[in-house]
């Protein structure tokens, strides 16, 4: 219990001086992408019975096409431009507006 | 993030205010007295769980007294110590033991005199659950197979059955072996004459035998090619968590980064023990390939030294050998704070070709700069340098900041493990084996002359493997995390009494996120304020005599000629070929990890309230967090050949992703350039780079079950920046050809878990 009291005083010391010097975080917020890797609705089933769903589950792709890497590496690059601009750092899908454009080509398929 | 040693008396104040409050919250956490949501309560912690900007707690809020400068955090105190005023140790040679084998049990059978039992294919945790069905009463019940600590669990950590046994045992029978401790430090160790002296807590590393006291510098083991090993690691840590000082978990798994090793001997596979336990890693040296090229083992290329001037052939492919490797920690979620606090260590391997002797002349040896008066593995010119970086607190004791999800910089100096070190060296050729083995620091060496220009040297194998011809170079790419470079130096124009200095010019970012700058000789040797560990870190002192260290007391002169050489071709390439699939893993920042359960538990447990920032995606798919029942990628084949690309999925940032198990062939980067050290040269580590990638060729072969994947920037590592894979790629007949289960430890014993599988990371169809 010692360690309670002795935390919570110097915390609150520690706190109380903080109003002038903190630094403010900064959240970002999440929006729309123009781009999507892929799209897939879940589908339930049991042992005995299934019920139909109105989209089709589609299989994850267990291999990467170029065009797939092409678009992540224009994406990262899109997240370091922002991260530089506003010096904060980003989080998935906050790198909007991101298109993807496969005419720029950073990854091609004779790169394999 | 280091305060000036010229700041003012009221900013040291303010910052070891910031780090003592840290460290109560850290201390009042691991006792259970706080939780994490408190923090959130009161305002400490944000919702992304990272320690809020305040002043008086985080370093990097501004300080009250100076505008738009961060709290910083003060610096270690170096007593009376300077740079360059000790000589470098060498790593601790450890001694093997003779293993024979039982004929009747097979087991491999320990010298008498050691009082150990055998070590088996199957774990001890057989023998002691037997007894638990058999004798009702646990822990009550007279097993003899007990933890002898703590009279609960097992003696080995290993769990039962036969997904655990020694894969291939009595193909890769272990001839030689190893019996050492994890425990607290030896009384006095010190990084320097200057310093305080360690707690016994504060460093937790290896010593030789059974329930020993660590010792200081690290060890290395010389493996060799043909004769395996069986490693057996006590658990010595203290039974009680708390006695820590201040982090550092009492859990282990020991991981041999990137021998060719079966998932139960790789240390990475959820499998960490206790204390009182003991754990039997049996480190094959396999050279890969060897079920699918020079399967008759008739290539004399592909061998290890027999110790009497001659081969032992070994099957596999020669261009896969490997040299430099290390073993540290690797408890999933502290392994930052366990490998910081000392357990690693490092291995060397020999092989024909790379046989650490630079005399032997038999058409295979590349006579690279070692010594001659050992068979193979001579150190005398071949040397190993763990570079890292460490903080202390005012009473000098280490301190690591648990706080940081970023990155954790020290501001110490440490060449295996002492301050600023010198090293007297021969005129003549050296080998040194660079180890990065900090834990988010990047490094970028060159060599500096006595006359302060960067000298030039040859550059011969990128994270213990040999490029096809040796690169010259005056300054080394970016070193991240857990990269090792092998370069030869030849001091042999530089008059005795020189002094030539290896430099470190790359500065970092202050939140320990990545590399910044790389600086100009002359600025990274006038030393940068903020960061003491930019500037020269080792000198070298070229001296008429060297005592030996492979023979103690033979003495070599500098009037002895340099026999050693550096061919122009080491080895030969692996061809880049058509692969049967490619992946795509994107390392990146979600804010919201998913390692928990919906009970709120980690597999393995972690601390209460972690963050988890990190996440990897896999074919653009969801990212996830570590979980280490949840199968991110799964390789259905051996000898398949894939073509995979790591991208940086975050700006700001750059990453040290390790590929256990398998070393890749380096492609190229996208559209970036690539420098010669990489292009086509195998490895295991691949820094990422701000918003870049990496392609690279891999297969797997003759071993199999749960790997992992992960960032070696341990910090973001600890915070879940790692994936689990799993080869089906165990030879026929194994268990190793199917998903295997979860491991679950616990101090009373190991159960097991059916893991979910990422449809995504599975290309079974």
């Amino acid at each position: 219990m010692k360690h309670i009291a002795t935390l919570g005083l110097s915390l609150a010391v520690a706190i109380g001086l903080a109003t002038a010097a903190a630094a403010q975080t900064t959240s970002s917020s999440a929006g729309n992408l123009t781009t999507a890797t892929t799209t897939s609705t879940s589908t339930t089933s049991t042992s005995s019975t299934s019920t139909s769903s109105t989209t089709v589950k589609r299989k994850p792709p267990t291999s990467a096409t170029a065009d797939m890497v092409n678009e992540a590496i224009q994406r990262s690059q899109a997240r370091a431009a922002k991260e530089a601009q506003s010096g904060t750092p980003q989080q998935w899908g906050s790198e909007e507006p991101f298109t993807y454009n496969p005419a720029v080509k950073n990854f091609t398929a004779s790169q394999q | 993030m280091y305060l000036p040693t010229k700041a003012s008396r009221a900013r040291q104040r303010e910052a070891e205010n910031a780090r003592q409050n840290r460290a109560e919250i850290v201390k009042a956490l691991s006792h259970g007295q706080i939780t994490r949501r408190d923090l959130y309560r009161w305002g400490i912690y944000t919702m992304a769980g990272t320690l809020a900007l305040k002043n008086g707690l985080s370093p990097f809020a501004r300080s009250a007294y100076a505008d738009d400068i961060p709290t910083g955090t003060p610096r270690s105190p170096l007593g009376t110590a300077t740079k360059f005023s000790q000589a470098m140790p060498r790593l601790a040679l450890q001694t093997p033991y003779t293993l024979t084998k039982d004929p009747v049990t097979g087991n491999a059978v320990w010298p008498a005199s050691l009082g150990e039992r055998d070590s088996k294919r199957l774990s001890w945790h057989n023998e002691f659950t037997d007894w638990n069905n058999t004798h009702p009463g646990y822990p009550n019940n007279g097993n003899p197979f007990l933890n002898p600590l703590n009279n609960r669990g097992p003696i080995e950590g290993r769990p039962p059955g036969e997904v655990f046994a020694h894969q291939r045992w009595d193909e890769f029978f272990p001839k030689v072996g190893y019996i050492m401790t994890l425990g607290q430090v030896a009384t006095g160790s010190k990084f320097h004459q200057g310093m305080t002296a360690q707690n016994p807590n504060s460093i937790w590393t290896y010593g030789r035998g059974r329930f020993v006291r660590g010792t200081l510098p690290p060890f290395l083991i010389k493996g060799r090619y043909g004769e395996p090993i069986l490693t057996r690691i006590y658990n010595g840590t203290p039974l009680n968590r708390e006695e820590n000082e201040g982090f550092g978990r009492n859990e282990t798994q020991l991981h041999h980064h990137n021998a060719h090793n079966g998932a139960e001997s790789d240390g990475a596979a959820n499998v960490h023990h206790f204390p009182g336990t003991f754990y039997d890693y049996r480190w094959s040296t396999t050279l890969a390939r060897r079920d699918k090229i020079n399967t008759a083992a008739t290539d004399n290329r592909a061998s290890g030294p027999n110790g009497n001037g001659g081969l032992n052939k070994v099957a596999g492919d020669f261009r896969e050998l490997q040299g430099t490797l290390w073993a540290h920690d690797h408890r999933f979620f502290f392994t930052a704070e366990n490998v910081y606090k000392g357990n690693l260590g490092m291995v060397n391997y020999y092989s024909g070709p790379d046989r650490g002797n630079e005399e032997l002349v038999d058409g295979v040896n590349l006579r690279l700069p070692s010594g001659k008066l050992l068979d193979y593995g001579n150190t005398d010119f071949d040397v190993n340098l763990v570079v890292s970086d460490a903080a202390t607190r005012p009473d000098g004791q280490l301190f690591f900041d648990t706080f940081v999800t970023d990155g954790f910089l020290g501001d110490l100096p440490l060449v295996n493990f002492a301050y600023a070190p010198y090293m007297n060296v021969l005129p003549r050729k050296y080998r040194f084996r660079i180890l990065n083995a900090c834990m988010s620091r990047f490094f970028q060496f060159c060599i500096s002359s006595p006359n302060n220009s960067k000298i030039n040297f040859k550059f011969i194998a990128n994270d213990g493997n040999l490029v096809v011809n040796p690169i010259t170079l005056n300054t080394l790419d970016h070193q991240g995390i857990a990269e090792r470079y092998d370069i030869v130096v030849d001091f042999s124009t530089f008059p005795i009494n020189s002094t030539l200095k290896l430099v470190n010019l790359l500065t970092m970012r202050e939140d320990g996120r990545g590399p910044k700058d790389t600086l100009s000789l002359g600025q990274a040797l006038a030393g940068d304020p903020d960061d003491p560990v930019v500037g020269p870190v080792l000198e070298f002192r070229v001296v008429g005599s060297v005592e030996s260290v492979d023979v103690p007391g033979y003495i070599h002169y500098s009037t002895t000629p340099d026999i050693s050489q550096v061919p122009a071709q080491l080895t030969e390439q692996i061809p880049i070929v058509q692969p049967v699939r490619t992946r795509l893993v994107e390392f990146g920042r979600s804010g919201s990890g998913d390692s928990r359960l919906p009970n709120g538990q980690c597999i393995p447990d972690c601390p209460e309230g972690m963050p988890f920032p990190w996440t990897i995606k896999v074919n653009g798919q969801d990212a996830h967090s570590m979980n280490a029942n949840r199968i991110s990628l799964l390789v259905p084949q051996p000898g398949q050949i894939e073509h995979w690309t790591y991208v940086n999925g975050g700006g700001g940032w750059d990453h040290p992703i390790h590929l256990h198990f398998e070393e890749g062939i380096t492609m190229n980067r996208g559209n970036m350039s690539i420098p010669n050290t990489e292009l086509n040269v195998r490895k295991d580590v691949w820094r990422l780079r701000e918003s870049g990638s990496v392609t690279f060729q891999v297969q797997f072969g003759e071993y199999g079950g749960s790997y992992v994947n992960h960032c070696h920037n341990t910090v973001h590592e600890d915070f879940a920046m790692l994936m689990r894979i799993q080869l089906l790629t165990g030879v026929t007949g194994s268990p190793q050809t199917a998903v295997t289960p979860t491991p679950l430890p616990s101090k009373d014993g190991v159960t097991f878990m059916t893991p979910e599988i990422l449809p995504e990371g599975d290309p079974r169809t």
